[in-house]
């Protein structure tokens, strides 16, 4: 009998030009969505791929050793991660290139270009938005007078003049319905990633198609929490005007409110002093730190005065003056070394602090976000399990460079032996040998499976607990609904 | 008889529940907007004198004025009262100038870079409340219009009436237009009252200027509005079933609010590609190592054939000792100077031709999406004038960069000024004498014509979409089969 329901829900919406209008839409965005992602993709790719070319070739001349090699250092670029395809998270914002240099560490590209803000005018256009924004909206435009509106037209009490149980029709409802919301996402997907997967330079591994299945599990339970409280609206309500309405306020506030008072939430009760506070603080240290040095030169200096003022009257008196200027120097450059040491000490201190307060409140945002909002914790979990977001490219490749220093620092200091440069000029006569001092594409360690999944699994618990709830409150809502 | 039928539309309209719960959601946002867009205006303008006391506290503990220009002034921007109003990409613009005597002008640490959480969602500000919650509306009470009264039966009954057909359809216009300004403005003057009680002191802020930018902006919004609602009219009077004109409505602000924009990127970006930033940098970094080892090859063999000459003389005892050292350091100078020159040269080249690509991508996405989407010309008008947008940072970094020659003059003046000093005269150095109001920017805002007359395109671009759209439902509605 439910096959039935479901085979007539399918039958009876399939030709609706609701149904029409909107397959051909979901088409369309889907496919367009996936071309111009493997259109991104490559072009960030064949990028990466020039760059560390260029970046080799310049290391096979270096000349002058201690200024392009040691100074200078060398550049380490990331290559994007196939899934951006689907999912391009936060690809266009995270650091492409790592410096590694023997003095001073890692760091990553800040450019005066990346306060521009080309993609916040516009916004991006990838599948995971279409799913997250259009196809949630449809899921509330197939559900909204499903109750409701054949109760208006009255064929709702004609169903149960058969021997039909409530039970049965709702559930066979349920999965009709939701059976032609997921054709319009499942099939142009297929399609789509056919296209892709044909296209020359990308190549998903069987790792990569695990994670495709997951995040579109993920895109699946997501439309089937908006589905199902469009089910739930309708059949706790008696007029589809007014479910479609309450719906479109949920909508709303899911896709755009919740999210940001979630955030907002987070700053009040996380608090991150503002920048210049901090630096202010860092000064005030600092400039009192400095005058206890300047202090100490001045005491040393004077001490100096003293003794040629004592030596004037004996003349052995200014035999030492030699050594005593020499402590005199020394003295001011070890006071000189311990301010130096304890400010820099400091500053890193503040700067760890700054970024541990800051996390902090960006993981209460995330958890207040994706637990009262399932666009957030679909945003997670997709960013996540396409390794595109914050946690799994930005920070994995900062990590991934910052793992490789230590080998760089010791090419570099066995190459900078007095023997293997000419004067001390840091022009070398040897080359550099490029399969020590430059890393393969292995040196960035990308996010496992199990990392991904694990990070990402509350996030899939989330969304299927919410749409349950849902769906049992629409079939209760339904099973006490007056049909007449 | 056309007073009738607008004071009839208005009364249908006002007295239904989507009306009712429409407007509690339009005065609950409007007001949490203000109060957020105020906070935030607030919290960014005490940082400017923040800001302005660690620079002169930073600026004093320098150890001469030439390291000072070095370690430069950051300042913080100066918030437009607007972005009250609107914030539109301000959380994606740098806010902290970095001005010094070694590098250009710059704006860095936007909002979303700081803390990248933000940028996930978008801010909750009038315009948002407009652009999406309003819009939305305006489909609601206008997609059954025509088809939904044929449905009902009651416009063949209305036509009944000796009434001719334009009227009826002039009297809906009006008056269902009448509803929405209402249910807009009042929530308006509801949230400035509530600012009035709760936030004077950016009440105050507002200048004559920017209360006209406002007015305008408002009328954007208006107008915006005006094309949903006569779009909503005009589906509506092409076809005979309600919930037809809804589902295409309903695609169309999809396209409008979400799609168009996007698209217009993407397609910008396939017609006027630009190499990356990081991509033309190792172009630049590899010039310059070629020039630099250009540099070298002329220097070098002019400096071993001095040296080789002062330790001739050295051994010769020539007595002109004092000679060539003082030309070996002029040379190496002249050596450093120019290296530094090269590359400064090379550097500016590829940053403006990244600048430049860059702002014509962007100016080409942008008049394909305000022609193709009232969403994108709303927001872009309401930027300009709101200041919260491109244009404003624009201005800023133009002013930004003049302030920065007034600052080096400065430094250089107090430099030069300084006598001869002792190492034993600076032991005792007091703090440098520094005048905060010589280092300290002061961003003039751009004329209300100058803004305006930027704006003014996309306000043409949606007074001419409702004209047009008006005008085809007319057209659609004599032609309408009532029956």
């Amino acid at each position: 009998m439910i096959f039935e329901i479901v085979k007539k829900e399918i039958r009876v919406n399939l030709t609706s030009p609701k149904v029409v209008i909107t397959y051909a839409v979901c088409m369309i965005l889907i496919l367009a969505a996936l071309i111009t992602g493997a259109m991104s993709y490559l072009s960030l790719k064949e990028e990466a791929v020039a760059q560390t070319a260029a970046e080799k070739d310049r290391l096979r001349n270096v000349f002058n050793y201690r200024m392009d090699f040691m100074v200078n250092g060398i550049y380490l670029y990331r290559e994007p991660d196939v899934l951006s395809v689907l999912v391009s998270g936060v690809e266009g914002d995270a650091a492409r290139r790592g410096r590694i240099t023997f003095y001073t560490g890692s760091n990553f590209d800040v450019s005066k270009f990346n306060s521009t803000p080309i993609l916040a005018i516009f916004g991006m256009l990838d599948l995971s938005f279409i799913v997250k924004v259009i196809l949630s909206l449809f899921a509330i435009l197939f559900t909204f007078d499903a109750i409701s509106g054949e109760k208006e037209q009255e064929t709702l009490k004609l169903n149960f003049a058969n021997s039909l149980k409530r039970g049965t029709f709702i559930i066979g409802k349920l999965i009709g319905n939701f059976i032609l919301l997921l054709i319009p996402f499942v099939l142009p997907l297929i399609l789509g990633l056919l296209i892709v997967e044909f296209t020359p330079g990308i190549d998903f591994s069987s790792d990569d198609w695990i994670r495709i299945l997951l995040i579109t599990l993920a895109f699946v339970l997501y439309l089937l929490v908006f589905y199902s409280m469009g089910m739930m609206v309708s059949a706790l309500t008696k007029r589809p005007v007014v479910s479609f309405l309450i719906l479109l306020m949920l909508w709303v506030c899911f896709t755009s409110v919740v999210p940001r008072v979630a955030v907002l939430t987070a700053q009040t009760l996380e608090p991150v002093p503002p920048l210049d506070e901090v630096r202010k603080e860092y000064f005030s240290e600092f400039g009192s730190s400095q005058e206890a040095f300047m202090n100490s030169v001045r005491e040393r200096v004077e001490e100096l005065f003293e003794f040629i003022r004592a030596g004037m009257n004996s003349p052995d008196g200014l035999s030492n003056m030699q050594q005593m200027q020499q402590e005199m120097l020394q003295g001011i450059q070890e006071a000189h070394d311990v301010f130096a040491r304890e400010m820099s000490e400091r500053g890193l201190q503040i700067s760890r602090e700054q970024e541990m307060k800051q996390e902090r409140q960006n993981q209460l945002a995330i958890t207040l976000s994706r637990l009262t909002s399932p666009v957030a914790a679909l945003d997670f979990a997709v960013d996540r399990l396409a390794r595109t977001g914050v946690y799994s490219s930005d920070e994995q490749f900062k990590d991934s460079v910052d793992d490789y220093i230590k080998s760089y620092t010791d090419y570099a200091r066995d190459f900078n032996r007095p023997d293997s440069l000419m004067g001390g000029q840091g022009i070398s006569m040897e080359k550099l040998d490029l399969s020590e001092v430059y890393p393969d594409r292995s040196f960035y360690v990308a996010e496992t499976l199990g990392e991904s999944v694990e990070a990402s699994i509350w996030d899939f618990a989330i969304l299927a607990l919410t749409a349950t709830i849902f769906l049992a409150v629409a079939i209760v809502a339904f099973l006490r609904y007056d049909v007449r | 008889m056309l007073r009738t039928v607008i004071l009839k539309e208005i009364r249908d309209s006002v007295s239904t529940l989507k009306f009712a719960l429409t407007f509690l959601v339009v005065v609950v946002l409007v007001i949490s907007g203000l109060v957020l867009g105020s906070k935030n205006y607030l919290e960014q303008r005490g940082e400017i004198n923040r800001q302005r006391q660690l620079n002169q506290k930073m600026l004093e503990s320098q150890f001469d004025w030439l390291n000072a220009g070095w370690a430069g002034v950051i300042e913080s921007k100066k918030p437009f009262v607007l972005t009250t109003v609107d914030n539109g990409i301000d959380n994606s613009l740098g806010r902290l100038a970095y001005v010094d005597t070694l590098d250009d002008a710059r704006l860095d640490e936007s909002r979303n870079l700081v803390s990248p959480i933000l940028a996930v969602f978008g801010e909750v500000d009038l315009t948002f409340v407009v652009k999406i919650i309003l819009s939305l509306f305006v489909i609601l009470l206008t997609y059954d219009a025509l088809s939904g009264e044929k449905e009902r039966g009651t416009l063949k009954l209305a036509l009944a009436n000796n009434i001719p057909r334009y009227k009826i359809l002039l009297g809906k216009i009006l008056g269902g237009f009448t509803v929405i300004a209402f249910s807009f403005l009042l929530p308006l003057l509801i949230g400035l009252a509530f600012m009035m009680g709760f936030y004077n002191e950016v009440l105050a802020d507002f200048t004559p200027d920017a209360w006209w930018r406002l007015l305008i902006i408002i009328a954007a919004y208006l107008l915006y509005l005006a094309v949903f609602f006569s779009l909503g009219i005009f589906v509506s009077s092409l076809s005979h079933r309600s919930s037809t004109s809804f589902v295409v409505l309903l695609v169309i602000w999809v396209l409008f609010v979400t799609i168009i924009p996007r698209i217009s990127l993407a397609t910008s970006e396939r017609i006027k590609p630009y190499e990356s930033y990081t991509a033309l940098q190792t172009k630049a970094y590899k010039e310059v190592s070629e020039k630099r080892a250009a540099v070298m090859d002329e220097f070098l063999p002019k400096f071993i054939q001095i040296r080789n000459r002062s330790m001739r003389q050295a051994f010769m005892g020539g007595g002109g000792q004092q000679e060539p050292s003082t030309e070996i350091s002029e040379m190496m100078t002249d050596f450093w100077r120019q290296l530094g020159d090269t590359q400064r040269e090379v550097m500016d080249y590829y940053d403006r031709q990244y600048d430049r690509q860059q702002r014509s991508q962007i100016e080409l996405a942008e008049s394909m999406a305000r022609f193709l989407s009232p969403t994108s010309a709303m927001s872009f008008a309401v930027q300009s004038l709101a200041g919260s947008g491109w244009a404003r940072q624009r201005e800023y970094i133009d002013q930004l960069r003049k302030f920065r020659i007034d600052f080096m003059n400065y430094v250089f003046e107090k430099a030069e000024a300084v006598e001869y000093q002792s190492m034993w005269d600076m032991m005792d150095k007091q703090k440098l004498d520094v005048d905060i109001g010589r280092v300290s920017f002061e961003f003039r805002e751009e004329t209300l014509g100058t803004v305006f007359s930027r704006a003014m395109i996309d306000m043409a671009v949606l007074a001419l979409m409702s004209i047009v759209f008006f005008a085809a439902s007319f057209v659609a509605f004599i032609r309408y089969d009532v029956r």
